[in-house]
């Protein structure tokens, strides 16, 4: 008896009273412990054949990959994929946890001497998507026309909209985006939405794009199997990831039949003309489909990146990918997105995901000084308010509490209040403004209608005019003009705030300056009318994307942002009579302070600053 | 200096220790000693708040995946390629108990002693193994 041949892992241990018993049965072989195990209605061709196979890999006693490479090496009946040399094309790396490919983590995986190191998993690990109850069984198939739109094709410009159409007279269109779209876009993205609707439904679509059917002839398993393209989007404006991983999830998760067919595109198929017709109401007047909201769950559709022909730059740039947690998605920032989410949701209408534009916030046209200071206040590093500890002066606690009473925080400085009435600022701004797109209203251009924390939509105003733009008749137009002033807005409104920041901070470190926002009019319109600095200006690159601002740009203190704050009119100082004046000015207080000094000096010690000042406000010290 | 750092790592595989010491240099010298921020910040890309300096380790791992990439793409009848999956496989068997070595492809799974590997081989099979990925057994064979 050849005792390797039954030192076999599915086998009983050589020495064990099972494997004992299985010598006395009488087997001398693999093939005969199945026979001896396996039920007579499985002694078929097939279990002949794995026996049959298994005996010779027993026999051979090894596997590798590199035994499989080769054409000559590869079964009729592996199904490896056209083009490739072997199954090691098919290795990935960093491959989520739920991945289908995904190997189990195990708690001995880091002992130093024996490693048990995967037990690769081939369950999808989502559920099948839940279906609608009560959605209705058509036992036919229903043929659906899919069409898809696009102006001003392979250009930023490019608006572009999708529709089917069904025969039994349901049909949909939507204005898409949320990428870079192009008339192929429109067409997959058609196909989507039909996918969409009619999940459960044998359906026969019939599309006029040959990329749509290449894709579904091979194209979107080879994209999954080449790790989607050379780049994610992440790294690069590739092509449209979302919507592809998407296409193939529902065509992975369908359970009616499903067909394609061509049709002639503007022939005489009555049905595709119609779903071209819709697709161009829908690119104009359709409701808008965000591409980048089409979530594909986990497991379905394998998005890791492939081990082989990959550059070290890029594997280096997945290991920091994998393993940094990047200062935007660590949780300071958390409480802010879920806040800006919010805010923004409610203002507008449209939920953005924060971790896109927390980073955008250092490619905005505002000053620099303003970029790190909506970065603190991001990531709730602010110096003010409750964080803020002023020593050695008497003014310190105007960091902590705004004289009005208020605990002291970016949003109050923006906003104004009773102490500091910012309108005569706000109406120099609207003007700036206004200037730029003359009889408009939209919330876009009324930074006084941005609420508690005025600056959440300068991180994503593009996106927001795409999105909540009101569908009127001329909206591309108005939308284009938008797009090519947004820098230009982005300076007026960043100086606007980039002023009020440093005259407020002026104010509580320098003890002889006083904030009077009336008497800043002139210096803000000055300020607000400077073109965009050129080292800020984004310029669109060869292959459209966009170029970073260069590296060398100057600092906040060679920035040109508001001239000499030194050029300020003498606060209030018409108010007071030229005795008071001389008095004050001799002692070396300065005026506006001696205004306010009832307040200050009614604060009883006992009390907090912000309850001091509230007494003192009640008492009319201050009117 | 990265270069001869690039050379020790992609070499022969620099000793673990060798790599810690010489980052926490390069970690001192770039940050400073009392930095509250996190080096890994530093290691995120520019446009999402990092200034984008991989630090050694990181272009370690990197450097040993590109060795894997580099075995895993193009023809496999190179010398050093056979010569490297011969190394799996001695070091390689499908049971926890088998004694006797080898692959079985029914199974595909694989208990790899890092040991047994030689030292390029090793540091690459280590550093796979933390991003999800074990060369032997991760593609699947004819039988199964």
């Amino acid at each position: 008896m050849k005792t390797p041949i039954l030192n076999h892992p599915a086998l009983p241990r050589p020495g064990s009273q099972r494997f004992g018993k299985l010598l006395g049965l009488g087997a001398n072989g693999v093939h005969k412990v199945v026979h001896l195990y396996a039920p007579p209605a499985l002694w078929g061709t097939g279990l002949k054949k794995t026996v049959s196979a298994m005996k010779e890999q027993v026999h051979a006693s090894s596997w590798l990959p590199l035994r499989n490479l080769g054409a000559a090496n590869v079964h009729p009946s592996a199904n490896i994929w056209p083009n490739m040399d072997g199954p090691l094309g098919c290795v990935r790396i960093f491959t989520a946890p739920k991945s289908i490919i995904a190997g189990r983590v195990v708690k001995d995986a880091f002992k130093k001497t024996k490693v048990r190191v995967h037990m690769i998993d081939y369950t999808p690990a989502a559920p099948p998507t839940a279906r609608q109850a009560g959605s209705i069984i058509y036992e036919r198939d229903i043929h659906v026309w899919t069409d898809g739109s696009a102006k001003d094709n392979g250009t930023d410009v490019c608006t572009a909209g999708s529709a089917w159409v069904s025969d039994l007279q349901f049909q949909d269109a939507v204005s898409l985006t949320g990428a870079v779209l192009s008339n192929n876009v429109a067409e997959v993205a058609a196909v989507v939405l039909c996918l969409l609707a009619w999940r459960d439904a044998h359906i026969v679509i019939h599309t006029d794009s040959t990329f749509v059917l290449g894709l579904l002839e091979g194209g979107l398993l080879a994209m999954e199997r080449d790790g989607w393209g050379d780049a994610p989007r992440h790294f690069s404006r590739g092509p449209p990831t979302p919507l592809l991983r998407a296409l193939l999830y529902l065509l992975r998760d369908r359970t009616g039949r499903l067909r394609f067919e061509k049709a002639k595109a503007h022939g005489n198929d009555v049905m595709n003309n119609l779903a071209d017709k819709l697709a161009n109401e829908g690119r104009v007047k359709g409701r808008v489909l965000d591409l980048n909201s089409l979530l594909v769950p986990d497991g379905w559709v394998d998005t890791a990146p492939v081990l082989s022909h990959q550059p070290l730059d890029y594997l280096t740039k997945l290991v920091v990918r994998a393993q940094v947690a990047t200062p935007a998605k660590t949780l300071k920032f958390e409480a802010f997105s879920d806040r800006w989410m919010v805010t923004l949701g409610r203002m507008f209408g449209v939920v953005l995901d924060p971790g896109s534009y927390i980073k955008e916030v250092w490619r905005l046209a505002i000053p620099e000084g303003l970029k790190e200071v909506l970065w603190k206040e991001m990531n709730g590093a602010q110096v003010l308010g409750h964080r803020y500890y002023g020593r050695g002066h008497e003014r310190s606690d105007m960091g902590r509490f705004c004289p009005c009473g208020l605990e002291m925080a970016l949003g109050h400085v923006l906003l104004g209040c009773d102490v500091y009435r910012l309108q005569p600022l706000m109406t120099v701004l609207l003007a700036a403004l206004g200037a730029l797109h003359p009889g408009s209203s939209f919330k876009t251009l009324s930074p006084d209608s941005w609420g508690a924390s005025p600056w959440y939509p300068l991180l994503a105003l593009g996106t927001l005019e795409e999105a909540a733009y009101p569908i009127v008749k001329g909206r591309k137009k108005i939308l284009k003009k938008l797009k090519s002033s947004r820098q230009q807005r982005e300076w007026i409104i960043g100086n606007y705030y980039w002023a009020l920041w440093k005259w407020r901070m002026k104010e509580i470190h320098d003890t002889g300056f006083n904030f009077v926002p009336a008497n800043c009019v002139a210096l803000l319109r000055d300020t607000l009318t400077e073109p965009v600095p050129a080292h800020l200006r984004t310029q669109p690159a060869a292959d459209g994307s966009s170029v970073e601002p260069p590296s060398n740009m100057p600092g906040r203190a060679s920035a040109p942002l508001l001239g000499d704050l030194t050029r300020l009119p003498p606060p209030v100082s018409h108010l007071l009579g030229e005795d008071t004046r001389k008095r004050l000015s001799s002692k070396g207080v300065s005026i506006l302070r001696a205004l306010r000094a009832p307040i200050m000096n009614k604060r009883p010690r006992h009390l907090s600053g912000r309850e001091a000042i509230l007494r003192a406000l009640t008492d009319d010290a201050y009117a | 200096m990265l270069s001869r750092c690039h050379f020790l790592m992609d070499g022969n595989g620099i000793p673990p220790y060798m790599l810690q010491r010489i980052g926490n240099k390069i970690m001192n010298f770039v940050r400073g000693k009392f930095s509250a921020m996190a080096y890994k910040t530093l290691e995120a890309p520019l446009a999402e708040g990092g200034l984008n300096t991989p630090s050694l380790a990181t272009r370690k791992m990197a450097a040993d995946l590109k060795f894997l990439s580099d075995l895993v793409t193009g023809d496999q009848r190179v010398p050093w390629k056979q010569w490297t999956w011969m190394d799996l496989k001695m070091a390689s068997t499908s049971s926890r108990a088998g004694t006797h070595g080898g692959l079985n492809p029914f199974l595909q799974q694989a208990y790899t002693m890092p040991s047994l590997l030689q030292g390029r081989v090793s540091q690459a099979f280590m550093t796979a193994r933390k991003f999800g990925l074990d060369m032997v057994c991760a593609a699947p064979s004819l039988a199964a």
